[in-house]
């Protein structure tokens, strides 16, 4: 029984995957291939770009680019919202402004940006900083928010060293948080900086499937979408992996329980 | 329990999404198969030109106002997308576009002819240093060109080439709009902008704008011929039962540019507003457009050259080679 519901576990998700190729497939043979390439040919041309040498530079300066305003966005995030979280006056203050922040759509920032900061002057990393700034800074205020109040007033009763407090109180409260904030944005940042590029780069990802677009070269268009979707999914499942080592174990434990 | 129900859902899902993918193509099928039949009652309906916001569209207005009414109607496309499934789904049996994207689509083995060219060079490098003549001049500066990897792109290229100055001018890219506000903010100094928006951004700065180079001009001095760009394209299976549609299309449209180059009158008004720009503007810009009808046949030699050029800078940009005689309508 359970090796039956294992298989059946994973089976149905697979089962999707292949019908989604399949219709891919199918649908790619109804059209000519510059309307609809299909699967094969879009790997083909993938592994043709990395061949010719055409891959790993956009890849890199988007990984960068992310890499930039991710951490940008991060620190900046991270910050003010545990501040806002700690000081009543610095959250009524800032809150508000961060709401419209998040309200503003990239495409928005996009247009200003370049008019800002110029076409090479790095609006792409301010795009991304800025669209997830509020993500980090929401999650650390709440997080900030939830923390366990009678384990810190204990601690202070028995005086425990603020660095102990931070590192077993405070930092476990925070993380699960963090956690979300970082694995939500991670994914989001990664299709925006793609978006960014594309309005206004030159280089990166973006800027590569623009030319493609341009010179009506659809396979190269979807080789791309191919690797940032599957770049995005294994960011997302990277960052879980790196976040979440409690909670795995955890859930890994719940689904022992669910099969039995 | 709980998990077949899941999975059920899933697999319900995922089917639901195949099936609305399937049939949504089978209705584009049927569509298509409707519009390719070539029947004798589908003559009275218009006939749709699909153009760009383009020069071409000026003549293009014209034919549609002066014709019987309904004749030939005008259908716009901004992005290649839209233009692309424009002909895919057989929205229009005739598209205006550049002519690197035409001969794009035909290697790319979509069912397009070319019938005639209408719009020569229109495209200039322009300074806002009044002191800058020459191209030489710009060494070491930056010269904002819109669309990467496009004719105005490449053209430069090609011309700092031959005049020894590539890798001493740079070149950076953005789209029209933008260029525009950054030259009227004064952040840049030079770039190379097709007419008819250079008129809008010339009357703007009320005449500071140095012309530096007249693509047109550049090409007549080294090939001696003018430098074709955009031009009309026909579906070809279109094409197999509509001789005397095309025939009459042809007449009307060379008629039409011959109108508007002597006198565009009210035409101007309704294509100032296809373009969304004041009417002087684009009265002002007549003189600087250069529209001109010349058929398949006889733009051949010229349009040959011109994606010759293209082919040894960006090969990609013409899909790789330069197309075959089948390429012209009429051979």
């Amino acid at each position: 029984m359970p090796i039956f519901t294992t298989a059946r576990n994973n089976w149905p998700s697979g089962l999707t995957y292949l019908l989604l190729l399949l219709t891919w497939e199918g649908l790619s043979r109804v059209y000519p291939p510059v309307i609809l390439p299909g699967p094969w040919e879009s790997l083909q041309t993938l592994i043709g770009l990395y061949e010719k040498g055409r891959l790993m530079e956009p890849l890199l300066y988007s990984f960068l680019r992310l890499a930039a305003g991710f951490g940008i966005a991060f620190l900046l995030g991270t910050g003010l919202g545990v501040f806002a979280g700690a000081q009543e006056l610095v959250f009524k203050l800032v809150s508000p402004a961060v709401s419209v922040l998040q309200a503003v759509p990239p495409v928005s920032w996009m247009l200003l940006a370049i008019l800002w900061l110029g076409v090479n002057g790095g609006a792409q990393i301010f795009v991304v900083a800025l669209a997830l700034f509020p993500l980090f800074f929401f999650n650390s205020l709440q997080g900030v928010r939830q923390l366990p109040k009678e384990l810190l007033e204990m601690a202070r009763v028995f005086s425990v060293n603020r660095r102990k407090q931070l590192v077993d109180i405070i930092l476990p409260a925070l993380a699960p948080f963090w956690s979300a904030a970082l694995t939500v944005s991670v994914g989001m940042g990664w299709k925006t900086i793609v978006m960014a590029e594309l309005i206004s780069g030159q280089t990166g990802i973006g800027a590569s499937m623009n030319t493609a677009r341009i010179y009506l070269k659809t396979e190269e268009v979807m080789a791309w979408t191919l690797l940032v979707a599957l770049l995005g999914m294994a960011l997302e499942v990277l960052v879980r992996k790196i976040t979440r080592p409690r909670e795995r174990r955890g859930s890994a434990a719940c689904d022992l329980q669910e099969s039995r | 329990m709980k998990s077949i129900y899941r999975h059920a859902t899933r697999m319900f899902a995922s089917s639901l999404a195949a099936l609305i993918l399937l049939t949504g193509c089978a209705t584009t099928n049927t569509a298509t198969n409707i519009a390719e039949q070539p029947g004798p009652a589908a003559s009275p309906a218009a006939i749709t030109l699909l153009t760009p916001k383009a020069p071409s569209l000026i003549p293009a207005v014209y034919m549609e106002k002066t014709e019987a009414d309904g004749t030939f109607q005008i259908a716009k496309w901004d992005s290649i997308e839209q233009l692309l499934a424009g002909i895919q789904g057989n929205e229009a049996p005739l598209y205006a576009a550049p002519i690197n994207v035409g001969a794009n689509l035909y290697a790319k083995g979509m069912p397009i002819q070319l019938l005639h060219v209408n719009t020569y060079g229109s495209m200039y490098l322009i300074s806002l240093d009044p002191n800058v003549r020459e191209l030489s001049q710009l060494s070491n500066e930056t010269v904002y060109i819109p669309g990467q990897s496009g004719p105005p792109d490449i053209l430069t290229q090609h011309l700092l080439a031959k005049k020894g100055l590539q890798g001493k001018v740079n070149l950076a890219y953005g789209v029209i709009p933008d260029i525009m506000q950054q030259l009227a903010a004064g952040t840049i100094k030079h770039a190379v902008l097709p007419e008819p928006v250079l008129s809008g951004f010339r009357m703007k700065t009320k005449g500071k704008v140095s012309e530096v180079v007249d693509f047109q001009k550049e090409w007549q001095a080294e090939f001696g011929q003018d430098l074709p760009q955009t031009a009309v394209f026909v579906n070809r299976d279109w094409a197999k039962t509509h001789a005397a549609d095309i025939a009459r299309f042809e007449q009307s449209y060379q008629e039409a540019v011959r109108q508007v180059n002597q006198q565009a009158g009210e035409t101007l008004k309704i294509a100032a507003e296809e373009f969304g720009m004041p009417e002087a503007v684009l009265a002002s810009a007549l003189p600087k457009i250069t529209l001109l009808y010349k058929d398949a046949q006889t733009a051949k030699p010229e349009v040959e050259r011109y994606l010759g050029v293209l082919l040894q800078i960006a090969p990609d940009s013409i899909g790789g080679s330069v197309p075959d005689a089948d390429f012209y309508y009429g051979s």
